[in-house]
């Protein structure tokens, strides 16, 4: 599908973004943050962050990320087959619990949770394909622990990896049956980008010297590495000739690619947190991001926090810009409304997440998820707004609808003025003021609902109403279908 | 079922009369939202649904075939209309001015129509359809035991139901009958259109809300003219542009029936020239969507404002000042080409208001009212039924209806628009209710045999953890039952064999082999070459 039209109207710098009374620290580029380096924000996250300079308040978000420690193992996490007593039912059971740890993971760490995540859509694997529940806690627990690290050591650790060698063939990769799907993927999708500094030969002498780690003691249990099965022949990589192993490909690797390598990621790291048009800031931001992060190592923490306290980043051309993947949808829904929810909920959320085009560990293909436009089609939109009814229309049915109108009440000092309401409830989802005004009449209509116009008109009406539930229940619905609510 | 708690007495103060009661109100908890300004999408819309053409049901054809031109037009006049100072009882001047010294129409400013009903001297627009023989006034309409929540009101109207809460209405029963497939095979045109009244009963079935409905005139105006619901021709700069025009883009193509919409609407226009009030523009619109044939039956307007607990001279005045006009001006308008007699204007409204004025120049909630019927099929002009006692009234101190609205409604399905006295009568809750004189008569000799047409039931039933499918098998039949999620695609097949006549349970976690997940999925069953489909929940 084709994605942008224009090129990025966004002319400001990476230099440091300092509030004025022109461009002021407030709600919206706290909201701003939080939905792109977050899963959204709750109100005290956002009175909190008001009280920070954005400097400050960026430094927090990412030094929190980077110190967080990874989501602890579960019993399960290392088990090959034979520590399981019933395969098929425990490794579902397992895999459902790990998903929904993932997601409650992803609700309460910020940064750490959005790049852990960005991370399983750079370095994909498909639980289809591995269909072991210890492999994916696996896989995730190196996501967690490299996302923001250092990019050439996650590169070598996410190789070795048990779901990542079972996924793209490593496993299979042996010196008298040599298989190029990881080292093609390697250069292709994880490092340099298609047909970026890298030949056929590269590929076929890489596959040889990745060989070796098709061994394990049990069925599904711990792969390593051994000779025997390892092609120790000379290969030449990016014209460097030796007896080449594994830890070889990714020295060689960046020393030789360094550029090119961190110009991909940065880019990717730039449509992902930024905005999807990259077509006239490739020589200035990207590359400042790239040499960024070529002076420090591969460190991504300086870069990353370059970015996000640029003024670039906090330009008005940055908000808005990046439709929500189905899983902002309803991360961010829960984290701004602050709503009830429990398992049972988080679990039907994510099976919808997955009907309307994003199953965590299960990325469409070993590209990822393409995002941007291509989340959206008839069917998939109508999907979303459906999987916002589901939400609300449980917590109606079960005795919660008391929390619409705390909302309510909460954002707008307990007004009685229905279209300050709908004004506020709209403007608290949405990134901007809404383009056409008209909208906001038309979502105060619905927000009246069948109550008579002059109880409004005489103050007879407000949220203590019995319709008013019913009401703000209505508007959210609403405000999920509008176009508005799909952007970020 | 809900009383009101705190009946004013009669003589209490000027002062509380403002003030109104909270409303105890019993509104439904539908597990579907409908149509929140959101044009078209009943119920869930499945986008890759298989879309195979289904052999309508027995009862579905037959209804269908029953069909003729005919469309109704609801107005809804929100908030409970004051009918004494519409229709005014002028055969007991004395009486009524009493009532209401203080709001009522003085004698000099009132149009008579007839020796005993006059109305106000500024419905000039109505005294000419009047006079042109396409107004009827049906007296005193209500039903027993007044409820006086607009919201339980209301929904008793829209869901003919007054002793129990019913959650379907009376077209959205109608239109269940016509469309059993409706989740996967929805007609072309829109089976209702419906401007304002987000939240009525009336066109709401089981499953799905068979109106396509707009929030305000402004929405439908926007459909109608671009055959779009978002403008995507004026939009800001930059990228962020680019991403709202893409979201309203798709967003459009969701919309089912924005372009058959546009179609009449841009194949015609209106002839007479319309005010700029609330009821006008909405008339309008449906006058060129009827005269731009779109097909749609049964259309439903809009305007509220009629609670005049204070200040009623002039609130109430403006109101009928917008109905006498437009309603001139709509007929008028279908007049042009020749379809004022396809189409009957009714009026209903929750309730009426009590005889007495209060102490605020208004009235409060009260009971039976004048239920108003337009268009050159009435077979001209005249008064249907008795008005009221003036003087008796019931425990609330309000008139006692002398027609039951429900009659009315069963005249309309049977003379209007010549349905089966069996039809009718499933649509009214198999109540049988008196069809009344209204100077409408079906023309249509009808052959189509209703004693065929077995109604196929089913439905979801809830119990505890399970989650069944209950059908009555009229005869002995091979069944399909499969289920789908909610976005249209097959997640297994419940059910595939013969079934004998009588009720059959099906457990649906049990029968589909994969693990379901909570929420929203559809059945569709197939048997006979006919298709029915319905939504159920896993919990």
């Amino acid at each position: 599908m084709e994605t942008i039209a224009n090129p990025t109207c966004n002319s400001s710098t990476l230099a440091l973004y300092e509030p004025s009374s022109q461009n002021p620290w407030d709600t919206r580029k706290i909201n701003h943050v939080y939905r792109r380096l977050g899963f959204g924000a709750s109100q005290d996250d956002v009175d909190a962050a008001l009280s920070l300079t954005p400097g400050q308040f960026i430094n927090s978000l990412v030094d929190t990320a980077h110190n967080m420690q990874p989501t602890p193992a579960p019993y399960w996490g290392y088990y090959s087959n034979d520590d399981f007593s019933d395969y098929e039912t425990q490794n579902f059971e397992f895999f459902d619990q790990w998903r929904l740890q993932t997601t409650k993971d992803l609700l309460e760490e910020n940064l750490r949770g959005r790049l852990a995540f960005f991370w399983m859509n750079h370095f994909v694997t498909r639980f289809g394909i591995y269909f072991h529940a210890p492999y994916a806690f696996q896989y995730y627990h190196i996501m967690q622990v490299y996302a923001l690290g250092n990019f050439k050591e996650f590169t070598r650790a996410v190789g070795i990896n048990p779901a990542m060698l079972i996924f793209l063939n490593g496993y299979e990769n042996t010196n008298y049956s040599p298989n190029e799907n990881y080292a093609r993927e390697l250069f292709e999708l994880f490092t340099l980008g298609e047909g970026n500094g890298y030949t056929q030969n590269d590929i076929t002498e890489t596959a040889r010297a990745l060989t070796g780690y098709n061994e394990w003691d049990e069925e599904n249990g711990a792969i390593y590495f051994d000779p025997s099965s390892f092609d120790d022949g000379v290969k030449t990589i990016f014209g460097q000739t030796g007896n080449w192993g594994y830890d070889d490909v990714v020295d060689i690797l960046f020393q030789e690619k360094g550029s090119e390598i961190a110009y991909y990621i940065s880019e990717k790291l730039y449509k992902f947190f930024v905005s999807p048009a990259t077509d006239n800031i490739g020589q200035t931001i990207i590359q400042e991001l790239a040499q960024t992060l070529i002076n420090n190592n591969f460190e991504m923490v300086p870069m990353l926090k370059k970015l996000f306290k640029s003024q670039h980043f906090f330009d008005e051309h940055s908000v808005g810009v990046v439709i929500k993947s189905p899983f902002d949808v309803v991360l961010n829904f829960l984290k701004e409304t602050d709503f009830y929810y429990n398992d049972t909920i988080l679990n039907a959320l994510v099976y919808y997440t997955g009907l309307v085009g994003q199953e965590i560990y299960d990325p469409v293909d070993v590209a990822g998820w393409q995002r941007d436009e291509t989340w959206i089609n008839a069917s998939t939109l109508t999907g979303r707004w459906a999987l916002i009814d589901e939400f609300l229309d449980y917590l109606d049915q079960n005795g919660h609808d008391s929390i619409f109108v705390d909302l309510a009440k909460a954002l707008t000092n307990n007004s009685k003025d229905p279209n300050f309401i709908t004004k506020t409830l709209v403007d608290h989802f949405m990134c901007k003021e809404l383009y056409t005004l008209s909208d906001y009449d038309i979502a105060t209509d619905i927000f009246k609902w069948e109550v008579p116009q002059n109880y409004y008109d005489q103050g007879i009406w407000d949220l203590d109403s019995n319709s008013a539930p019913y009401q703000v229940m209505i508007l959210l619905k609403h405000i999920a279908r509008m176009p508005e609510f799909q952007l970020k | 079922m809900c009383k009101n708690h705190t009946i004013p007495e009669k003589n209490t103060s000027k002062n509380e009369k403002s003030i109104h009661d909270k409303e105890h109100s019993t509104w439904n908890r539908r597990s579907f939202i409908q149509a929140l300004g959101l044009a078209g999408a009943g119920g869930i819309m499945l986008g890759h649904a298989s879309v195979t053409a289904s052999k309508p049901s027995p009862l579905s054809v037959a209804l269908a075939a029953s069909e003729n031109d005919n469309i109704l037009v609801i107005i809804r006049l929100k908030g409970g209309n004051d009918g004494l100072n519409t229709i005014v009882p002028i055969y007991d001047y004395a009486t009524y001015a009493n009532l209401r010294p203080n709001i009522r129409h003085q004698q000099s400013n009132l149009i008579n129509l007839n020796a005993d009903f006059a109305i106000p001297n500024y419905m000039g627009g109505l005294e000419s359809v009047w006079g042109d023989g396409k107004m009827k006034v049906i007296h005193g309409v209500g039903y027993p035991q007044q409820n006086l929540s607009h919201f339980r009101s209301a929904a008793i109207w829209a869901s003919t139901d007054d002793i129990s809460v019913e959650n379907t209405g009376w077209w959205g029963r109608y239109y269940e009958d016509l469309y059993p497939d409706y989740l996967v095979n929805p007609p072309e045109i829109p089976p209702a259109v419906q401007i304002g009244s987000i939240g009525d009963l009336i066109f709401e079935g089981n499953d799905s809300n068979y109106a396509f409905s707009v929030a305000n005139t402004e929405q439908l105006a926007n459909v109608a003219q671009n055959g779009v619901q978002h403008d995507v021709t004026n939009l800001p700069d930059c990228v962020y542009g680019d991403k709202l025009l893409f979201m309203r883009a798709t967003t459009n193509t969701t919309i089912r029936y924005s372009s058959v919409i546009n179609d009449a609407y841009m194949a015609s226009s209106n002839s007479s020239s319309y005010s700029d009030e609330n009821l006008a523009k909405q008339l309008a619109i449906v006058a060129r969507l009827i005269k731009g044939n779109l097909g749609t039956k049964v259309y439903m307007v809009t305007l509220d404002g009629f609670d005049t607990h204070a200040n009623q001279i002039d609130d109430q005045r403006g109101l009928l000042e917008d109905l006498s006009d437009s309603i001139k001006d709509f007929y008028d308008d279908l007049a042009a080409t020749g379809m004022d007699d396809k189409v009957l204007t009714m009026t209903i409204s929750e309730f009426g208001r009590r005889p007495y004025e209060n102490g605020s120049n208004g009235t409060d909630h009260g009971a039976a009212s004048p239920v108003m019927l337009f268009g050159a099929g009435l077979d001209g002009n005249g008064f249907v039924g008795t008005h009221p006692n003036l003087t008796e009234w019931d425990a609330d101190d309000n008139l006692i209806p002398t027609s039951d609205f429900r009659d009315i409604y069963s005249t309309v399905l049977t003379e209007w628009f010549c349905l089966d006295p069996s039809v009718v009568s499933s649509i009214l809750l198999n109540h049988n209710y008196q069809n009344l004189d209204l100077g409408i008569t079906c023309q249509l000799l009808s052959n189509t045999d209703f004693s065929d047409t077995t109604r196929f039931v089913h439905i979801p039933i809830y119990q505890n953890n399970r989650t069944l499918i209950e059908i009555n098998m009229p005869n002995t039949a091979n069944v399909d039952i499969r289920l789908y999620d909610m976005m249209g695609r097959e997640v297994g097949t419940l059910e595939n064999k013969i079934l004998y006549p009588g009720k059959h349970s099906i457990d649906v976690k049990e029968k589909i082999r994969t693990r379901l997940s909570y929420g929203q999925y559809i059945y569709r069953i197939s048997t006979g070459g006919q298709f029915y489909s319905k939504s159920i929940q896993i919990r």
